[in-house]
């Protein structure tokens, strides 16, 4: 067995990376006390997986993802932190690209178990990325420049008709747009048409956004997933993060511009993991995942099953 | 020379005055009251009156014989019987001119007496119905008095100020329009009814002294008051209250109100936006420091509850091999050499694993650390917040400065505090409150420094009868247009959503609570500083105010 590559955690407070080192006894790690130090090591060695503390001096945990992002895209990004305003939860999402959001005090087991989790998708999707480089010529990953195939649908899914309304408007001259503001119309829809983007409100009609967004993504890993929203809510935006692996979140109102650029995003986001999989999280989430235990989920199944089997899932769940 | 202008318009007031008394005349016949009598006396008063000025403006050749009649009528007391008032008689022309002069005279001073009675008489009169009738009589010769009391009456019953007249039975005597408007009533409603109407039920009895205090000239009306609608709805009123004798010779009270309920809702709008706009601050500021000390708190707990996984951990490791050595003494004593040798084995392979007590000293002692920081984290909370202290209390301004710096802590990480604190009295003070000034300084401070070389200088010194705290940072300064705004409510230079721009302005309002004073001195690239003088105060004894025993 080839050696295992190494997980950094940073944290600006010694004795809690004296915790973590004897946590992780027994994974090859890295320590590092601040930002800047996390970045000259990412530079110069592979990690797997980067385990960062949020409130640091100088650079914090989301500056930290966001260049860590720059310099190593495939290590997976987690935020380990004692606490967080909203505005910091959604930049780590929106610019960190977080994978996980683990809350201080923590479980150890639990954190090892998420490390370790993110560390085996890491090493999975590299075998699939060196596969892939044997067969693909390097013209495929150029889905930046490429225009982005119309037949790519959009899902708007909001209580606010008038809302509904403008979505439409804007997108529907670029691309097939849906609006609905009927959950079950929308699932429906996932099911039959070639959607690529699926943008939701947090609130929707007796449904909680977030669980309708979660579900798809368990559904249709492929899926990008956009929540959108006025009521802002930290643990909504954390448990998007740890339980939908949420593409971006919006805060309403939003220039029409930012929604279009990350619109855009989005469907090159969608693009992209249609060409390699390997980019999927949540698809090497459920494979890494289906390797430790059989899925039993069929691919016939109405939303209500799909949302009672995903809640179901999330509360048995040992990780993050 | 005749002034024929003068002369019709003599006799055009002697013909009014001729009409009136006509149609006074049959009332005169039967039953004639006092107040017919008086109203005819006035009457015929005016006609005389203007029957003198039609004979004034007549040059004496042209004077008709009808004088002697009038003269007569001057004669004759002005009043009682009016059958009387167009007599002829022969009286010569010169003892008719002196008749005349000292008629003049006396009607002079009647009207001038009448004149009294009337203004005051109006005064307490109802409101006038909407044509005017009621004053119809109220004639004068001098026109300019007569204009001078219809503007006073116009002014009494246009003007927005209610005016109430109370007698000593505290019964309502006279209102204006505006009064009755301002209370919902119809003038006939109020009055002779007592005042008590329109003050709330509960309030009625001191209403009633005070009103008998006022009466008596040892209590003021002055000020502002709640009364009541005739709907039973609470309305304001500032209201301000004059002596006057009656022309029964009786006190009475003359009340002017004014509605200020508007005013009273405004401000009560007011005071409860700012009250709320205060809260946010506190909670924009509590907030910030929820997130510092829920970060520093989380950090410790963090690594201890880690900590006590691990010894959790390692504690099943050494059980495991305290059984496998209970095992192998079982096999030594009893057991046969190759389950001693499996024995050795599995301990071996349980003591490659027991990894973890090597590092047990690191834990408990990080550990222990940790929930030190935890302890002293919330001893500063409570020093910081004083929840459980007396508000108004000597204070150590050494002390606030300490705790505060304590519980921004987290901000302070990567920057150098001096201390240069003198040797200062105790500050009577809400300690809770300048601990919260401190806190906006420091943290002001704090957020101004943009660079690697940060210094805050805190320091307290004695002056005179005053403390002076200042509070130096060496950050980006402040512009000096932006000086003389800096304590502004609402002026803000932090992006929309980031700051409520109270900050100051309630670091302000606290400074002046406690009669100090607070300036900046600035200068961009170079840092700020911020004085606050504070006078030490006395300490006063709560003897006064406070009693032993509480009532049951």
């Amino acid at each position: 067995m080839p050696e295992q590559v190494k997980i950094l955690f940073v944290d600006d407070e010694q004795k809690v990376l004296e915790s973590l080192e004897l946590v992780f006894r027994d994974t090859p790690i890295r320590l590092a006390t601040s930002g800047d130090e996390a970045l000259k090591i990412l530079r110069a060695e592979e990690i797997s997986v980067l385990v960062s503390d949020q409130r640091m001096p100088k650079m914090s945990g989301v500056e930290l993802l966001r260049e860590a992002k720059k310099i190593s895209p495939h290590t997976i990004r987690i935020l380990l932190t004692g606490y967080s305003d909203l505005e910091q939860v959604i930049d780590s999402i929106n610019t960190g690209e977080v994978y996980r959001y683990i809350n201080k005090p923590w479980d150890n087991a639990k954190l090892r178990e998420t490390v370790q989790f993110a560390a085996r998708m890491y090493e999975q999707q590299k075998e699939l990325r060196d596969m892939s480089k044997g067969i693909k010529s390097s013209a495929s990953t150029s889905a930046n420049d490429t225009t982005i195939d119309s037949s790519i649908e959009l899902l708007f899914v909001d209580k606010n008709y008038e809302h509904l309304r403008g979505l439409k408007e804007t997108f529907s001259e670029m691309r097939p747009t849906h609006v609905t503001a009927d959950v079950d119309e929308g699932y429906h829809l996932l099911e039959t048409r070639p959607i690529g983007v699926v943008v939701s409100d947090v609130l929707l009609n007796g449904f909680d956004g977030a669980d309708f967004l979660a579900a798809v993504k368990e559904r249709f890993p492929d899926v990008v997933t956009i929540m959108m929203t006025s009521s802002k809510d930290s643990s909504v935006a954390v448990r998007l993060i740890n339980e939908g692996q949420i593409f971006r979140y919006i805060v309403k109102p939003f220039p029409k511009e930012a929604m279009r650029s990350t619109i855009d995003e989005a469907l090159r986001r969608y693009v992209l993991q249609k060409q390699q999989p390997s980019q999927n999280l949540k698809r090497q989430e459920q494979q890494v995942a289906t390797a430790a235990v059989a899925s039993t989920s069929s691919n016939s199944q109405s939303l209500s099953q799909l949302l009672e089997e995903v809640r179901q899932r999330l509360a048995e769940k040992k990780t993050y | 020379m005749l002034n024929y202008k003068k002369i019709k318009k003599s006799l055009k007031e002697v013909r009014d005055a001729l009409e009136r008394l006509e149609l006074l005349e049959p009332m005169l016949d039967e039953n004639s009251s006092d107040a017919s009598v008086l109203k005819n006396s006035r009457q015929l008063s005016e006609f005389t009156v203007s029957v003198h000025k039609l004979i004034g403006s007549i040059p004496d050749p042209f004077l008709p014989t009808m004088v002697q009649s009038a003269h007569a009528v001057i004669e004759s007391k002005p009043s009682k019987q009016l059958h009387s008032a167009v007599v002829s008689s022969d009286v010569s022309e010169d003892k008719f001119q002196a008749l005349l002069k000292a008629t003049e005279d006396r009607l002079r001073q009647a009207i001038q007496a009448e004149l009294a009675k009337i203004m005051v008489a109006d005064a307490f009169a109802p409101a006038p119905a909407p044509n005017g009738q009621i004053y119809s009589d109220a004639y004068t010769t001098d026109d300019a008095v007569r204009q001078s009391e219809q503007r006073l009456r116009t002014i009494i019953d246009s003007t927005p100020l209610g005016i109430v007249i109370t007698n000593e039975e505290c019964k309502i005597e006279y209102v204006n329009s505006a009064y009755a408007q301002l209370y919902g009533y119809q003038p006939s409603e109020l009055i002779g009814n007592s005042f008590t109407m329109i003050v709330p039920p509960d309030k009625r009895e001191f209403w009633l002294d005070l009103h008998a205090k006022y009466l008596a000239g040892y209590k003021d009306i002055r000020g502002e008051w709640e009364v009541r609608h005739k709907t039973g709805k609470p309305i304001y009123i500032l209201a301000d209250a004059a002596r006057i004798v009656g022309t029964d010779g009786k006190p009475k009270k003359v009340t002017f109100v004014s509605d200020i309920s508007e005013l009273i809702k405004l401000k009560d709008e007011a005071r409860q936006s700012e009250m709320q706009l205060m809260q946010a601050e506190k909670m924009s500021s509590l907030g910030q420091m929820v997130a510092g000390v829920a970060h520093e708190m989380n950090t410790p707990l963090g690594f201890v509850r880690s900590n006590m996984d691990l010894l959790v951990e390692m504690f099943a490791e050494m059980k495991l091999l305290l059984e496998r050595y209970n095992s192998l003494r079982e096999e030594i004593l009893h057991g046969s050499p190759v389950s001693v040798a499996q024995s050795m084995a599995a301990i071996e392979e349980a003591t490659q694993k027991f990894t973890l007590y090597k590092q047990v000293d690191k834990i408990t002692q990080n550990s222990i650390e940790g929930l030190t920081r935890i302890q002293e984290l919330v001893s500063n909370l409570r020093n910081f917040s004083r929840l459980d202290e007396a508000d108004f209390k000597p204070a150590s301004l050494n002390q606030l400065l300490d705790s505060t710096l304590n519980i921004a802590g987290y901000l302070l990480k990567e920057i150098t505090v001096e201390k240069h604190y003198g040797d200062v009295p105790n500050v009577m003070c809400y300690a809770a409150q300048l601990n919260q000034v401190f806190l906006n300084l420091i943290t002001n401070a704090v957020q101004a420094i943009n660079h690697d070389h940060g210094k805050i200088t805190l320091s307290t010194a004695r002056e005179g009868e005053n403390i002076v705290v200042k509070i130096t940072d060496n950050g980006v300064g402040i512009a000096p247009e932006h000086l003389n705004k800096i304590f502004e409510p609402f002026f803000t230079t932090k992006e929309i959503g980031k700051g409520t721009g109270l900050g100051l302005s309630i670091v302000y309002k606290i400074v002046e609570k406690h009669h100090g004073k607070i300036h900046v001195e600035s200068e961009r690239g170079k840092g700020s500083t911020f004085t606050i003088t504070l006078p030490i105060g006395k300490v006063v004894a709560d003897a006064e105010s406070t009693a032993l025993f509480s009532e049951s």
